[in-house]
């Protein structure tokens, strides 16, 4: 039964210390970040919210963000854009929610999104913007050297930077103001129309 | 109806033709001999001797006539007797005479030859006493010329006419007697030619109808001879290749009975192989049935242990669930700490400090993540494991199932076997017992072939002995028939 078990697993006793182990560290950096300096990371880092599109990794700085929220129901709308999913009950407002990936000219998965990131600043002055996306990865801090400027003619429409760290594939940073800026001067036009 | 009839009864019936020919022709013969030699005796004893009577008769009259001329002349006793004695050798013609005649005719003329006789010695008498009267001689010598003289010669007048008449007859008869002697010389010719013709037509029919029927017969033989000297001769050979085979028979059985004998031991040895083997097949039966056992208990604690698996991957899917919920509170803090983070930045300073211990718990939310993806990889290994387990206790089920069955099987094959090793025992057992019988038949058989090839040459003997038999039958029947043709030829 033993030659059944994974290769790559470890003896179960050195698996229980190395997590003490790990336990420990843990507990230490979190009692060492008591007794660190309070210092602001913003100055040298720059802080993303990695989500994935399907299968392809992509970021969206929090600078850009208002909100993240998980996903509602989407009422669509008859004769919509391309990209516009519908409309979402959000903050006791209707929002627009438009398909991330759809955007993005990538193919639309068969799952429902599981959250939105909400674009537009709450002073009122901008109408604000929910984009639906698969995956949450998690929060990444890097440095701002980290950050390769896309150039007009990136990989994708819409991405401003490339977002790279050791050991993960380059993210693709979206630019998400500039997205939402367009989605409102197409609505505008829309309107005048 | 002819040729149902035999050789000796046409031959006896042509002989009986011959004889009864020959009878007739004698008979004939006999009877005609008779009549003529009654006629001719007839002739010669009635009519001759009557014609010489009556000429004695005559002679006797002369002769009274003479003495009484001599009485006339010499009248004494002498004469007188002499006259007597002439008168009594007429007389004594009489009787005889007498007897012979028949017929009323010559019985008239008898009769009259007696009166008148009568008349002429009473004329003798009257003249003798005439004489002794002593009368002239004159008128006696006229008395006798006168009267004497014609009763003499009335009685010898008589006499000639009975004579004649008998004399007539005589000549009459001895005509009647050569014409019947000549019929019957005719008739006996006749007759004699009729039984030669007679026999030569029966010896001829008799010889012909020999002649077809034995010629037929001795072909009927020769052509029988023949076929029998071909049949025989065939038998003979195959006489002989009879023979021939049954030697080869006789080898072959003998080589069978060896192989028979052979068979017998082998299926001793069979028997006793089966025995041994049924032995063992049951002690393999028993170790199958233990193990049989032992693979149960094996299959109870595996299905025990699949038992325990399945409760192992149920309870990690649950620890799954709980880690699912972990995770997505980890992912909420962390979705919450973010949009505290950003809410921190639009804070400004103040925010700052709400940034960092928002970010703390950003990390802590991203520390549970992490901890929680460990938990699970190491769910997802257990989770393997108990599959990867599962997979295997169900084949080691299905293999111990397989084994159990097979097991089962195997107790059932090692049954069969040993119903089988019985069966071959029992079999192995009559086939010795039958192949025991079969030498024993085979012997006979052995006998019996050596009897048959025996009885073979004993045909094939009797066989060229029919050969010879017909050879000689076949040369018999050329001789017989060159016999008939040269006696039809003859």
């Amino acid at each position: 039964m033993s030659g059944d078990r994974p290769s790559d697993s470890g003896h179960p006793d050195s698996e229980t210390a190395a997590a003490r182990s790990a336990l420990r560290a843990m507990r230490d950096a979190f009692d060492r970040s008591f007794a660190l300096p309070r210092q602001s990371p913003a100055a040298q880092t720059e802080e993303f919210a990695a989500i994935r599109l399907g299968a392809e990794p992509y970021a969206l700085a929090l600078r850009d963000l208002a909100r993240l929220e998980a996903a509602r129901p989407v009422v669509p709308l008859p004769g919509g854009r391309a990209g516009l999913l519908g409309v979402a009950g959000i903050g006791g407002r209707l929002v627009p929610v438009f398909g991330l990936a759809a955007l993005l000219g990538l193919e639309r998965t068969p799952d429902a999104p599981r959250w939105f990131a909400l674009a537009g600043r709450d002073d009122g002055r901008e109408e604000p913007l929910a984009f639906a996306f698969d995956r949450f990865d998690g929060h990444v801090a890097v440095a701002r050297e980290a950050l390769d400027e896309a150039g007009s003619a990136g990989p994708r429409p819409h991405v401003r930077q490339v977002l790279r760290r050791d050991g993960e594939p380059p993210r693709l940073v979206i630019d998400l103001p500039r997205l939402a800026a367009a989605l409102r001067a197409t609505a505008q036009d829309t309107r005048k129309a | 109806m002819e040729r149902t009839w035999s050789f000796g009864r046409k031959i006896g019936l042509g002989f009986a033709g011959m004889v009864m020919v020959t009878v007739l022709t004698s008979l004939a013969t006999a009877v005609t001999l008779t009549a003529v030699l009654d006629k001719a005796e007839q002739t010669l004893s009635v009519h001759a001797r009557l014609v010489m009577l009556a000429k004695d008769m005559d002679s006797a009259t002369e002769k009274t006539t003479s003495a009484v001329r001599g009485y006339l002349l010499v009248p004494d006793e002498a004469t007188l007797a002499f006259v007597s004695a002439s008168r009594k050798e007429f007389l004594d013609l009489l009787p005889p005479m007498q007897s012979l005649i028949s017929g009323r005719a010559d019985e008239e003329a008898f009769t009259t030859i007696v009166r008148r006789e009568a008349d002429y010695w009473s004329e003798v008498q009257r003249f003798v006493q005439l004489r002794q009267s002593g009368v002239p001689l004159d008128s006696v010598a006229s008395s006798f010329q006168s009267d004497l003289r014609p009763k003499a010669r009335d009685t010898r007048n008589a006499i000639d006419a009975f004579t004649q008449r008998q004399e007539t007859l005589l000549d009459a008869n001895w005509r009647d007697t050569v014409a019947w002697s000549r019929s019957a010389t005719l008739l006996a010719t006749a007759l004699g030619a009729l039984a030669i013709l007679a026999g030569s037509a029966l010896a001829f029919g008799l010889t012909r109808t020999l002649k077809r029927q034995i010629g037929s017969a001795v072909q009927h033989i020769r052509s029988s001879s023949t076929e029998l000297q071909s049949a025989a001769s065939q038998q003979a050979s195959g006489s002989r290749e009879q023979a021939t085979a049954m030697n080869e028979i006789t080898v072959t059985v003998q080589e069978l009975l060896a192989t028979s004998k052979q068979i017998a031991e082998s299926a001793q040895r069979v028997a006793r192989i089966a025995e041994e083997t049924a032995v063992n097949a049951n002690n393999g039966n028993q170790t199958v049935e233990q193990a049989q056992e032992a693979i149960g208990g094996i299959k109870r604690q595996v299905d025990l242990i699949v038992s325990h698996m399945l409760d192992l991957g149920r309870k990690s899917q649950q620890i799954g669930g709980i880690l699912d919920i972990i995770n997505e509170l980890a992912e909420q803090t962390n979705i919450l700490a973010i949009n505290a983070t950003i809410e921190a930045a639009g804070a400004g300073e103040s925010g700052r400090r709400f940034g960092t211990v928002a970010d703390e718990i950003r990390k802590l939310a991203d520390r549970v993540g992490n901890s929680t993806k460990e938990i699970r990889g190491l769910i997802e290994e257990v989770r393997a494991a108990v599959h990867t387990t599962i997979m295997a206790t169900e084949n080691g089920v299905k293999t111990v199932e397989t084994g159990t069955r097979q097991f089962g099987e195997l107790a059932s094959g090692f049954r069969r076997i040993v119903s089988m090793v019985g069966t071959t025992t029992e079999a192995a057992r009559e086939i010795g017992l039958s192949t025991k019988q079969q030498s024993t038949a085979v012997e006979q058989v052995n006998i019996a072939t050596a009897n048959v090839a025996q009885a073979t040459k004993e045909a094939e003997t009797s066989a060229l002995q029919t050969v010879q038999t017909a050879s000689d039958l076949a040369r018999l029947s050329q001789t017989l028939l060159q016999l008939v043709q040269t006696q039809a030829k003859g």
